[in-house]
């Protein structure tokens, strides 16, 4: 029987170390797999971190009795609080939101602080960082539609 | 490394000597032969003549002092040690005459030995199985090596040769230490093996071995004389 070149090619490729041509299945199986995992990393890791780090989060929103606007000197000696994250006026700045740790502070310390300004101010609500921030993009994304 | 070859082993003006007291010996002397795919081939030749040597050239095992072996294209003593030591996995399975079974294992273990190095546990045992199996020893895959007798470890050893499925298998005397009708046996089971296929090499000094083969090659004095 003559030599076939063929008949025991795989064998001679093993033998010669001599790599196939293209990716192999299995080259092909564990970048698609990397790749998914990857993006499933991108997607879901920043939100995991966000929902870590604001777990501890709420926000308090003020208004001031007469319907003015919030006077800058107020706020500053809110900011300088143990535990409030974050001070922003909303609402043509009608609107006080204060972001807090709940473990180190909460509405009343706040109150007091505002009070030694002479402010009359009532306190509209009181919710959880992550919804509060939620329903915000939901009330701007509904504005945008409507314009 | 791919040459343009007609067969499937070409020996080229191949020499072995050995150094023997300050003087240089010959084993084999300018050999030059070629053996085709799916034959069935006998070295034949008195005890020191050089079949031995020959054959373990051919199967990787030993390098020349000068001259080529080329198996399935590829030149044997131009590959890295690694790569012929794939070349033996791959393509041959060895049968000698002493057998060389390990005693401390089973008939199962050494026969899954050769795949110690590839494939899943279960599928291994399986293909050991099969080829224990085939060579009659089903129901003594269990036992030890020196619990068989001297046919049944020959078969065992056959059985080893082929688990790998290699496309040629050498024997070095594979009937030597057998009585006449177990080596009739034996031969028969080659004689099987190259009908499915294998290319069969067999050294012997025994002359009705030559019955079973398709070619004879004679070697004398380190040539190869017919």
């Amino acid at each position: 029987m003559a030599w076939d070149p063929e008949k025991y090619r795989e064998k001679r490729e093993r033998v010669l170390g001599i790599q196939k041509k293209g990716i192999s299945f299995s080259i092909m199986a564990a970048i698609v797999s990397v790749t998914i995992l990857l993006g499933l990393g991108v997607v879901t890791v920043p939100n995991a971190v966000s929902l870590w780090q604001t777990r501890h989060l709420d926000d308090a929103i003020y208004r001031l009795t007469t319907g003015h606007a919030w006077p800058d000197q107020a706020l500053a000696g809110i900011r300088n609080m143990s535990g409030v994250k974050k001070v922003t006026k909303d609402h043509h700045g009608g609107r006080l939101v204060i972001t807090f740790d709940r473990r180190h502070t909460g509405p009343e310390k706040m109150a007091g602080q505002l009070k030694e300004h002479g402010l009359s101010f009532a306190l509209l609500n009181r919710v959880n960082h992550r919804q509060h921030r939620q329903i915000t993009a939901e009330e701007k994304e509904a504005e945008g539609e409507a314009l | 490394m791919m040459k343009p070859v007609d067969h499937f082993i070409q020996v080229h003006d191949l020499v072995k000597t050995y150094a023997d007291g300050g003087r240089s010996v010959s084993a084999i002397d300018q050999v030059n032969l070629s053996i085709d795919d799916g034959e069935f081939v006998t070295i034949m030749g008195r005890s020191g003549s050089g079949k031995s040597t020959l054959l373990s050239m051919l199967g990787a095992l030993m390098r020349p002092t000068s001259g080529k072996v080329v198996v399935d294209s590829m030149d044997l003593y131009s590959l890295g040690s690694e790569q012929r030591a794939d070349f033996r996995s791959e393509y041959i399975g060895f049968i000698f005459q002493s057998f060389q079974l390990i005693p401390y294992l089973t008939v199962l273990e050494n026969v899954s030995l050769p795949m110690a190095v590839t494939g899943l546990k279960k599928k291994k045992m399986d293909m050991a199985m099969a080829v224990i199996d085939r060579v009659g020893l089903a129901d003594k895959h269990d036992r030890l090596p020196d619990r068989l007798s001297g046919g049944e470890q020959e078969r065992v050893a056959i059985a080893r040769a082929i688990v790998n499925h290699p496309p040629l298998i050498l024997a070095d005397e594979p009937t030597g230490n057998l009585d006449t009708d177990t080596a009739g046996r034996i031969m028969e089971q080659l004689a099987s093996l190259n009908r499915e296929g294998h290319t069969i090499v067999v050294v012997t000094h025994n002359p009705e071995m030559e019955a079973y083969a398709s070619r004879n090659i004679r070697v004398r004095d380190g040539r190869v004389s017919a």
